[in-house]
């Protein structure tokens, strides 16, 4: 893939990822500071800016926010944990992610372990693990679950 | 001549490319318009359940028996008597919306000839319908829908 076009991309991503996170945020801001700041100073476009705020609103960030938060209800019902552990080993640091599922639901539901192993380069670890890794911890455990819920529930609040 | 056949090369990979994209865009759109509507038919049915319960639990305090038929009425099952008494004790409800941080304060005033009665909760942002969204991000502070009963065309 040519890099303008990855560029493009993860510039892309990582908007629609701030964007989504911070939409409610960023509607109060609309709502109480530009809505009123626009009437005063270009009273002509105010009623166009506001249209295509609302559109983009509807049509776009809360159904995605909708959907992103029933997808991971659903993924949620099923993954009882998830822990991420990066440790290393001769050398080298190894993910290691531990999850336990449940393929059908209800009290006497088998509950599945899975176990995934593999390689990472220094620069591809989560920065809260390079630090903890300078301070001379050997391993470093992060719980997936609970990671994502506090996540979302922050873009509930946002 | 070698251009022209360079020209059409590059017709002819650009064009792919250039429909994928179409295709790609219109897609996308497809995905988004159908999460709005299941977004938008997700809040009014929770709206309209939560509205039929109180307004039934509010005018059945003397047909307690009646009461599971009256939401059932209220939320579009066809009855003509329970229509007609419901008409006649004037019941109805209607909806208010005041901006809170990250969201507003949902009320739901249930009304009848007898008094009337208010409920009230917060909802994020995103629970909200798009009616007091859009007026919120039209700079109001409040936004209000009146109900209307089923069976002179309302919602439920």
């Amino acid at each position: 893939m040519p890099l303008p076009l990855i560029a493009i991309y993860l510039v892309g991503a990582v908007s629609i990822t701030v964007l989504a996170t911070f939409w409610a945020d960023i509607c109060e801001w609309f709502a109480e500071r530009a809505s009123p700041w626009l009437e005063a100073h270009v009273p002509s476009l105010a009623p166009h800016i506001k249209k295509a705020f609302i559109f983009i609103d509807d049509k776009v960030m809360v159904p995605v926010r909708r959907a992103i938060k029933r997808a991971w209800a659903v993924v949620r019902q099923h993954l009882l944990e998830s822990t991420v552990t990066y440790f290393k080993q001769g050398g080298e640091w190894v993910r290691r992610i531990d999850s336990y599922l449940q393929e059908k639901l209800g009290p006497r539901a088998k509950v599945i372990k899975r176990t995934e192993e593999s390689t990472v380069d220094w620069d591809e670890l989560p920065e809260s693990v390079r630090a903890a890794a300078m301070s001379r911890k050997k391993s470093v455990p992060i719980d997936f679950v609970k990671t994502r819920d506090a996540e979302l529930h922050a873009m509930e609040l946002s | 001549m070698r251009e022209l056949a360079w020209d059409f090369v590059r017709g002819f990979v650009r064009w792919p490319l250039t429909l994928f994209a179409l295709f790609a865009i219109m897609a996308a759109w497809e995905w988004l318009r159908s999460l709005g509507e299941r977004a938008k038919a997700d809040t009014e049915r929770a709206l309209d359940a939560w509205g039929a319960h109180e307004l039934a639990d509010f005018v059945c305090t003397r047909r307690v028996s009646n009461r599971a038929r009256v939401e059932a009425v209220l939320l579009g099952a066809r009855d003509a008597e329970l229509e007609a008494w419901l008409d006649e004790i004037g019941a109805g409800a209607d909806l208010t919306w005041e901006r809170r941080d990250h969201g507003a304060l949902e009320s739901l005033r249930v009304f009848s000839r007898d008094g009337h009665r208010t409920v009230a909760r917060e909802r994020p942002w995103d629970e909200l319908p798009s009616e007091a969204r859009a007026a919120f991000l039209r700079g109001d502070a409040t936004a209000s829908v009146p109900w209307q009963a089923p069976w002179r065309g309302g919602a439920a």
